[in-house]
Parts: structure tokens; C-alpha cells; sequence
């Protein structure tokens, strides 16, 4: 059993779906995903804002509201059922072996509580720590994030942290428990660009030390470029490339990745390289477009692009890399067999 | 100068943070309203240990005095000494407003952060019935009760303005909560593996305590009133126990009366100022701690 648990992936997900029930009916946030993830390695989910990267990362944890979310698929992290259970039996799951860092930790802080006190709440939980001995750890956990004065610090309130501060304690919390698989959802958003790599190279750290297996969520292909072992990239819910990070960087097939890539400054490229958006708006996950969801959007777009939907398919250059597009840029064609993650 | 501009720099957050709570300290208003409702809250729960005179004792030879230094607000028409009255009915305002409101926090409040916490059919359901409560003239409902359940006592006024105030107190609860409910750190708390229960009780509660607050406050300002409208209405706590709301209406008897001048209206006068002070000293104290403690949480 045991042996098993470390030869598995600890992460494998097989079409899942999280459809909203909103005012104007069903939303499929994400939609048909497959995925695997191997104990001790790192994936970057990128794409637009919207593109249901959130929603996805925590489907796979099943860390949804409670109310107007159906799933359909299954997830297995860490030997445990994620689809269909209920909260008791997530929560068996939730702060022990698998954490989050949020978003804004702004906002995922409780504002009334000492940040001190929001660590200890994990050790008391999770691992029924005394109080006395959870204030001691979490002061400890401070310094460990790369706090300085972290006695001092404990006590304060999230509001009188700066951003990279409350960013770390974010940080602190998730790792607390000894967590074996860590998703960080936009851990950087609203630093400035040295805070922001400081943060991203200590989840590195940590990673390192502990081998922990990490999603990092990213609208941003130049911080994963670095930092993960693989990238997936995502559009209007669905996985739509996938591929080794080197890979995928070397030979984009997606006119949709290359368009992200456009949209990220590199620090390789001649200065006067002009940065382009992608044109338009990603579609209306209510009422999803017939064929790629990306055609109205593409500038090499067919008439068969806004008809049939591409299936995810290997390509015929490596097996490692997926892409789902009928006209793939790069050299790329489907293998002849279809990807069983089609 | 370098050394004023060094301590200006290296202020730790601590530190800056207290002299920010300094300038938000409550004033002097709210120290004296505080005061006021301190001491009616103690006299009315302590007012039979205190040298204060029977409010029940008659004394014919005194009726309708002015104000003097031995019957501090005067008497009224059967010589009974107003200011004990006065005490006495703070008593009654005082006790029945609290346990009033108590039972509609304590039931109305749990009701409306649960409802909205879980959200669903939960929500659904207790909401559907508290908007059925709410939306009939619960205060003749009150009336016809209390009608029907004579004499009233402390007990069933609280008992009965208690039930009905549930409602109210659950939709502002509800909305209170609802702000919070779908906040990133109720989930942050999930990701951590806290139960339902904790996250209630640690995550939300104290970020909707200040609407509980204010909650309270008005809603005690408003039993008083409504105390002292059923006793207008001859509806309230049976007659010889003084209460505001019954000097209230007994004052009003006297309006049409034969005395003349400031004796005319000085049976009224003294329960409707003390009303009125203490109604405004709850106001400022629940205005004061909204601003005080809702500025963390407001700011996101
Ligand atoms: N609780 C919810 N109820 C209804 N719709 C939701 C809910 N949560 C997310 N969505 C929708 O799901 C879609 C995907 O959202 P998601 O937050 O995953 O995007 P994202 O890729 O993380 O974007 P960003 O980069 O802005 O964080 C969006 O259209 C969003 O409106
Ligand atoms: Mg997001």
C-alpha cells in the first residue's frame, strides 16, 4: 500500500468538470480537464484572467462553495477521493497533506486576528498542538518564511504587514502542517517584481527541502518559464496545451500560447520588441462558441475552427507535448494515436 | 534633525499603529454617554439596595410638588416621589430591553449567520419564514397578546417582544454575515481543515460582532419605546410597577388636567428626558464602537 502511495502520481484527475449555477444559468468554469501530477513535481496552470485557473486548482482539492457547484470526473491527490466525498472527509485531507497559499492575502487573512494566532490555528487543528507550543511553532514558522523579528511580528495585525510580508505568513500558514502537495494561486499578484521573486523563489525553497509536489497558478508565462517542472496552459475552462516547461518554450503550437508568450516581457529580447495583448475578449463560459473556443479571437482561424472543437491531442514531435488546434504552429501535427487525454 | 528623522523612519508598524488608534479613541461624548448608561443600567439592577425612597409610597399630604431638594423631581398626584419612580422604571425599561434583545440575538443572530454561511436550501428556507415574520404588523400581534395575557409581567414582556424581534434581528444578521461568507479567509480557513462550527465562531463571528453591536443598541432604544408605547396603550407591565413607558402615559392623563404651569407637564417631563438621554447616550455609544471596530474589516 504504502509502496503504492509513492509510485502513483499524486495528483491524477480524469475529466473533470465544475459547472456554477449562476443567474443566467449553468457556467462551466472548468471543463473536461485530465491531468497528472508526479510526487515531487511542479506544474504552472497560466492563461488569461477568467480562464478558470482559480477553479481549477481548487476542484482538484475540492476547496469549492458549498452551494450552486456540481462536479462531474474524478480527482484522486494524495490516495484521496476529491469528487462526490463530503467536507469531513476533504477536511482529513485539507491543511495536513495538502495547503494553499490565496490569491490576495489580503483578503485570505482574517482581518481581526494576529497573524501568530491565524498560524497557530493550523497546528492546533491539524496537528491538536497546545496553544503555548503552537504560538512557539508559528513564531518559528515566521522566521523559517524569512521574517525578520518574528516574535514581534506575530503580533501583529495582517493590515500592518506590508504586502510581501502577509504574502510569506500566507506562506507560513500553508506549510505549517508539512502539507505534501501546495497550491499557490497567484502568490504574487500585487508585488512589486524583487518582492515577487523573493516570494516565488521561497516556495522554491520549501519545495526543495520538503518534496512537495506544487501547482502554481499564473497569468504570468514568464514566472513559470523558470520555476516549473511542466506548464498547462488554460482557455475558457479547458486545458488547450500542455507540455515539459523547456518544451513548451522552445515550440509553442498553440496560436493562443504564442499570443500569452507575445504578452510577457522577456528579458532575452531586443529592447525595442513591442509587447501585443491578444485582441478581443475571451468568450462567455454560459454560452460557450460551437468550435475552438479560441476562433473568434484567431487570426488564422477557419471555417472548420469555428465548427469542430479540437480535440487535446500528442504531437507527432513529442509525446510530452499536447495541444489541442487544427492548425498548430511549430512543425506540430496529432500523433496518429490520439492522446488517451483526449 | 537627523536624529527626529531616524526615529520617523525606524517607527516599528506597532508602534505607528497605536498613536493611529490614539487619534481614533472614542471623545469625550462617548465617555459621558457611556457613564449615563452605565449608572441607569446599575441603579436599575440595584435600585432596592440604594437610599432611594418607595416609589410605591404614597404621601397624600404631598401631591404634584415641585422639585426640591427632599423629592429631587417632585411628586406626582398620589404623592409618590418621581424620581424613585424614575429609578424604579429603569428598572423595568432596562431589564425588559436587554432580555428583549438577547433572545432575538441570541436566536435571531445564530439563525442568520447560519443561513448565511451554508446558503442553499438552508438559506432558502429560514429566510422564507423569517420574511413571513416580519412582514405582518407584528405590533398588533403584540398587542393582542398581551391582551390576552394579563397582567403582564417582566417575564412574558420579554418573552413575547423577544420572539417577535427575532425576524428583524435575523435579516440584519443575515446581511452582516453574507459580506463575510464568501470572503477569501473562510475559505483560506477550509484549505486548513476548520470545521463549520470554528469557522463560525472564529472567523466570522468576531467580524460581524460590531453589527451585532449596533444591533443591540438600536434595538434596545427601540423596546423602550415600544415598552413605553403598550404601556400608553394600557398594554404594558401592569400599573402600580413604575416603568418609563407607564409615568410616560400616566403624565399624559395629567396633560388635561387643572394644575397649571411646569407642574402640568412635570410628571411627563422627567421619565420622557431620562428616555430621551439614555435613547441618545445608546445611540452615540453604538455609532462610536460601529466607527471604532468596523474600520479593519470595512477597509477590504
Ligand atoms: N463561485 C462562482 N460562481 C459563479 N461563477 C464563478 C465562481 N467562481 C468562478 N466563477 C467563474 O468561473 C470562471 C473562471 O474563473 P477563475 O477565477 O477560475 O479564473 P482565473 O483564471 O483564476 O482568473 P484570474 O486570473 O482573474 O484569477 C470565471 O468566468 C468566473 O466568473
Ligand atoms: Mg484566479
Amino acid at each position: 500500500m504504502s509502496i503504492d502511495q509513492t509510485t502513483l502520481p499524486i495528483v491524477d484527475v480524469n475529466h473533470l468538470t465544475t459547472t456554477f449555477a449562476t443567474p443566467r444559468g449553468p457556467l462551466t468554469a472548468v471543463n473536461d480537464v485530465s491531468l497528472t501530477i508526479q510526487r515531487g513535481r511542479s506544474l504552472g496552470v497560466v492563461g488569461e484572467s477568467g480562464s478558470g485557473k482559480t477553479v481549477l486548482s481548487r476542484s482538484i482539492i475540492g476547496l469549492l462553495p458549498t452551494f450552486n457547484v456540481s462536479q462531474t470526473g474524478t480527482a484522486m491527490v494524495n490516495g484521496h477521493q476529491v469528487i462526490g466525498v463530503s467536507n469531513k472527509q476533504l477536511r482529513e485531507m485539507w491543511g495536513s497533506e495538502v495547503a494553499m497559499v490565496f490569491q490576495d492575502p489580503m483578503t485570505a487573512l482574517t482581518p481581526t486576528k494576529r497573524v501568530g494566532e491565524q498560524i497557530a490555528e493550523s497546528l492546533r487543528i491539524n496537528l491538536k498542538m497546545s496553544r503555548k507550543d503552537a504560538k512557539a511553532r508559528a513564531v518559528e514558522l515566521l522566521r523559517q518564511v524569512g521574517i525578520p523579528s518574528p516574535e514581534r511580528r506575530a503580533k501583529a495585525y495582517p493590515n500592518q504587514l506590508s504586502g510581501g510580508m502577509r504574502q510569506r505568513v500566507m506562506i507560513a500558514i500553508a506549510i505549517a502542517c508539512g502539507p505534501k502537495f501546495l497550491v499557490a494561486d497567484e502568490p504574487t499578484t500585487g508585488l512589486d517584481v524583487t518582492v515577487q521573486a523573493q516570494v516565488l523563489d521561497l516556495i522554491g525553497e520549501l519545495r526543495r527541502e520538503s518534496d512537495l509536489t506544487l501547482i502554481l497558478v499564473t497569468h504570468d508565462l514568464g514566472v513559470v518559464a523558470t520555476r516549473t517542472d511542466d506548464v498547462a496552459v488554460m482557455y475558457a475552462g479547458r486545458i488547450v496545451e500542455q507540455a515539459p516547461t523547456k518544451e513548451l518554450f522552445a515550440n509553442v503550437a498553440m496560436p493562443y500560447t504564442k499570443g500569452l508568450l507575445d504578452s510577457t516581457p522577456r528579458i532575452d529580447a531586443p529592447s525595442h520588441t513591442r509587447l501585443t495583448s491578444i485582441d478581443g475578449r475571451p468568450p462567455d463560459l454560459v454560452n460557450p462558441p460551437k468550435g475552438c473556443a479560441f476562433a473568434p479571437r484567431c487570426t488564422m482561424a477557419t471555417e472548420k475552427c469555428h465548427e469542430e472543437r479540437p480535440p487535446l491531442v500528442a504531437s507527432t514531435l513529442s509525446a510530452n507535448h499536447l495541444f489541442a488546434c487544427w492548425y498548430p504552429l511549430g512543425g506540430h501535427a496529432p500523433a496518429t494515436t490520439p492522446s488517451e487525454q483526449q | 534633525m537627523t536624529d527626529t528623522l531616524s526615529k520617523v523612519v525606524h517607527t516599528n508598524p506597532n508602534k505607528a499603529s497605536k498613536a493611529m488608534r490614539k487619534r481614533e479613541r472614542f471623545g469625550v461624548t462617548f465617555w459621558i454617554a457611556t457613564s449615563f448608561v452605565g449608572i441607569v443600567v446599575f441603579v436599575a439592577l440595584f435600585c432596592q439596595w440604594l437610599p432611594i425612597q418607595d416609589p410605591n409610597a404614597q404621601n397624600v399630604l404631598a401631591p404634584m410638588n415641585l422639585p426640591s431638594w427632599h423629592h429631587l423631581f417632585g411628586t406626582d398626584d398620589l404623592g409618590r416621589d418621581t424620581f424613585a419612580r424614575v429609578v424604579y422604571g429603569a428598572r423595568v425599561s432596562v431589564i425588559v430591553s436587554f432580555g428583549t434583545m438577547a433572545i432575538g440575538l441570541l436566536i435571531g443572530g445564530s439563525l442568520g449567520m447560519i443561513a448565511a454561511y451554508r446558503g442553499g436550501t438552508t438559506d432558502l428556507v429560514i429566510n422564507s419564514a423569517m420574511i413571513v415574520g416580519i412582514s405582518y404588523p407584528s405590533f398588533i400581534a403584540v398587542l393582542i397578546i398581551l391582551g390576552m395575557w394579563q397582567p403582564v409581567s417582566m417575564v412574558k414582556m420579554i418573552l413575547i417582544l423577544g420572539i417577535f424581534s427575532i425576524p428583524l434581528v435575523f435579516i440584519l444578521i443575515r446581511g452582516a454575515t453574507m459580506s463575510y461568507a464568501s470572503r477569501e479567509f473562510v475559505m483560506a480557513a477550509r484549505a486548513l481543515g476548520a470545521t463549520n462550527r470554528r469557522i463560525l465562531v472564529k472567523e466570522i463571528l468576531p467580524n460581524v460582532t460590531p453589527a451585532a453591536m449596533t444591533v443591540f443598541l438600536l434595538g434596545i432604544a427601540n423596546i423602550v419605546v415600544i415598552e413605553g408605547s403598550l404601556s400608553f396603550l394600557g398594554k404594558g407591565i401592569a400599573v402600580p410597577t413604575a416603568s418609563w413607558g407607564n409615568m410616560l402615559n400616566e403624565g399624559a392623563g395629567q396633560f388635561s388636567g387643572f394644575y397649571t404651569g411646569f407642574q402640568q407637564y412635570e410628571l411627563a417631563f422627567f421619565p420622557a428626558i431620562t428616555i430621551f438621554v439614555y435613547l441618545v447616550s445608546l445611540f452615540i455609544i453604538g455609532d462610536k464602537l460601529r466607527a471604532r471596530y468596523d474600520v479593519g474589516a470595512g477597509r477590504l
